[in-house]
């Protein structure tokens, strides 16, 4: 009955799921993907031809941003259905993947513990850390009890929810249950523009359980690879998880605004889908500590979420702003107003060296320089299978 | 077996908690269905499993499941995730319409229960 195993996920700590857990997982992504396909080119429909009409028949202009149509989209129950639907899976597929991994939890614990007794890597945790307040005051993404909350003593459960949860919702778009499509793009773009660099020491800032860390370690197998986060269940996991796919990794547990590295100390500092998860002062905070940590010569590369205010219809826009209004993404709207550039340049990067757009997502090394693009899409759609890149050299 | 603790911390998520339609209870309907939903999927996909396992062992077919009476130990197997089944459906609605006053009760009541298993 080869068809029925469950074991589809490739390392040692992943938690597993019987026949219904699978089920339940297998049903929420396809009514996740039901509303999508069905859903979203009706709420599109909705505002584009029935609530921008009634905004302009009543101010006499067209409405050119999400705030000004927000109130009356919110009030049509069709847009309050998928708001609906949006939220319920959101909230309760955690709940689904979380059940599980509580039933199998002594088990996976033995398994965590198991692959970190004769280590590659290493691990340092700070109990006494200050938690930055755009962690530790709401829960990104509806996760129950974030990256930070132990349930256990020693415990790695946001960890394995985390992976489990982001091998679902972008299953095919991130390079599946590694995850790691953003970290094989990060290095295809330092590699694309940057193709003499080798880099000795790397830095990966806000880590979580190491997705993008195994990958740019892959890209670059001679150089030491650090990687630090706030979250002690997830660095306890990704050390495990890093272990059982055989990548060394120095994990520690830090708030990457203030290191406790020494200046120029790396040549790539690096984060990944990081910088929406902060805010407008924690992102200048993250650029300024990684111009510190670069030597002369380094490079500084970040990679995060697609949406551009400036590119997107008001669909799009709303989309955007959804995650930061109900998906405890605060800052991701703001940031999608960022402007980079000056953001690097306030950092102490010089013009010259500072690169800012879109790197089509890759699954594996690809520094192809078609791959990078600052053109938006010619319907406003949000560059979904891309991300946005900011590169710079110290 | 690991001591867990913080659990009430992960039973839902903080930070934003709309209500959606005209009221919470409306919201409580909604998510109530879309939770059976959920439910009955993972059942037919249960039922579609047995009836491919019982088919390729030439087993038993629908005539034998009409007769079938539970056993003791089959009774308690459902008892069991027939609750698991009312939290994940119920639970739902519960978690939209709890206030602030009963959660203290919610967390009271888990308490005494432990106390008295002392």
């Amino acid at each position: 009955m080869e068809q029925y195993r469950q074991e589809h996920f490739g390392h040692a700590v992943m938690p597993q799921s019987n026949h219904d857990e699978q089920a339940m997982e297998d049903h929420f992504l396809a009514m996740r993907a039901w509303t999508s396909q069905n859903m979203d080119p009706l709420d599109r429909r909705l505002l584009d031809e029935v609530i921008v009409p009634e905004i302009e028949k009543k101010t006499g202009s067209k409405p050119t941003s999400s705030t000004q149509v927000r109130g009356a989209l919110e009030a049509h129950p069709l847009h309050q259905y998928w708001l609906t639907l949006s939220l319920f899976y959101q909230d309760r597929i955690w709940l689904s993947l979380d059940g599980a991994i509580d039933r199998q939890f002594d088990e996976l614990s033995a398994k965590v513990e198991a692959q970190v007794a004769d280590p590659k890597g290493s691990l340092r945790l700070n109990p006494d850390l200050a938690i930055p307040r755009y962690i530790s005051s709401f829960d990104h993404h509806r996760m129950p009890g974030s990256y930070t909350v132990d349930t256990a003593d020693g415990d790695f459960r946001a960890g394995a929810l985390y992976d489990r949860f982001a091998s679902t919702y972008l299953r095919n778009l991130n390079g599946g249950w590694k995850n790691d499509g953003r970290g094989h793009t990060l290095a295809s773009h330092v590699l694309d523009f940057y193709p003499d660099f080798k880099p000795r020491r790397i830095l990966d800032l806000g880590c979580s359980v190491g997705h993008s860390t195994v990958a740019i370690a892959q890209a670059f197998p001679d150089a030491e690879v650090y990687a630090l986060d706030v979250g002690a269940p997830m660095l306890r996991y990704g050390h495990a998880r890093a272990e059982a796919m055989g990548t060394a990794i120095h994990f520690s547990q830090q708030d990457a605004e203030h290191t406790d590295f020494e200046d120029e100390s790396f040549d790539l500092v690096c984060s990944s889908a990081v910088l929406h998860e902060t805010s407008a002062k924690g992102m200048r905070g993250i650029f300024k500590e990684s111009h510190r940590l670069l030597r002369k010569g380094g490079i500084m590369c970040h990679v995060d979420v697609p949406p551009r205010h400036e590119h997107l219809s008001l669909w799009d826009q709303m989309r955007c702003d959804f995650e930061s209004h109900y998906n405890n993404e605060p800052f991701m709207t703001s940031l999608a107003r960022t402007d980079w550039l000056k953001v690097a340049l306030d950092a102490g990067f010089d013009a010259a060296d500072v690169l800012v757009g879109y790197r089509k997502g890759t699954f594996f090394l690809k520094p192809d320089r078609a791959d990078f693009f600052t053109e938006g899409h010619p319907e406003g759609r949000a560059m979904i299978g891309s991300w946005y890149a900011c590169s710079a050299t110290k | 077996m690991a001591e867990r603790m913080n659990l009430d911390r992960k039973a839902r998520s903080k930070g934003s908690q709309p209500v959606v339609f005209e009221s919470e209870t409306v919201d409580a309907l909604a998510g109530l269905v879309l939770a059976l939903l959920g439910e009955v999927v993972v059942l037919k996909d249960r039922l579609d499993a047995n009836e491919r396992l019982l088919k390729a062992a030439g087993l038993h077919g629908p005539a034998d499941i009409d007769t079938f009476a539970p056993d003791a130990e089959a009774r308690a197997y459902r008892g069991a995730y027939r609750q698991g089944i009312y939290e994940r459906v119920l639970g739902t609605a519960r978690d939209k319409l709890m206030p602030e006053a009963l959660s203290d009760q919610h967390d009271y009541e888990g308490v005494l229960d432990a106390v008295t298993r002392d």
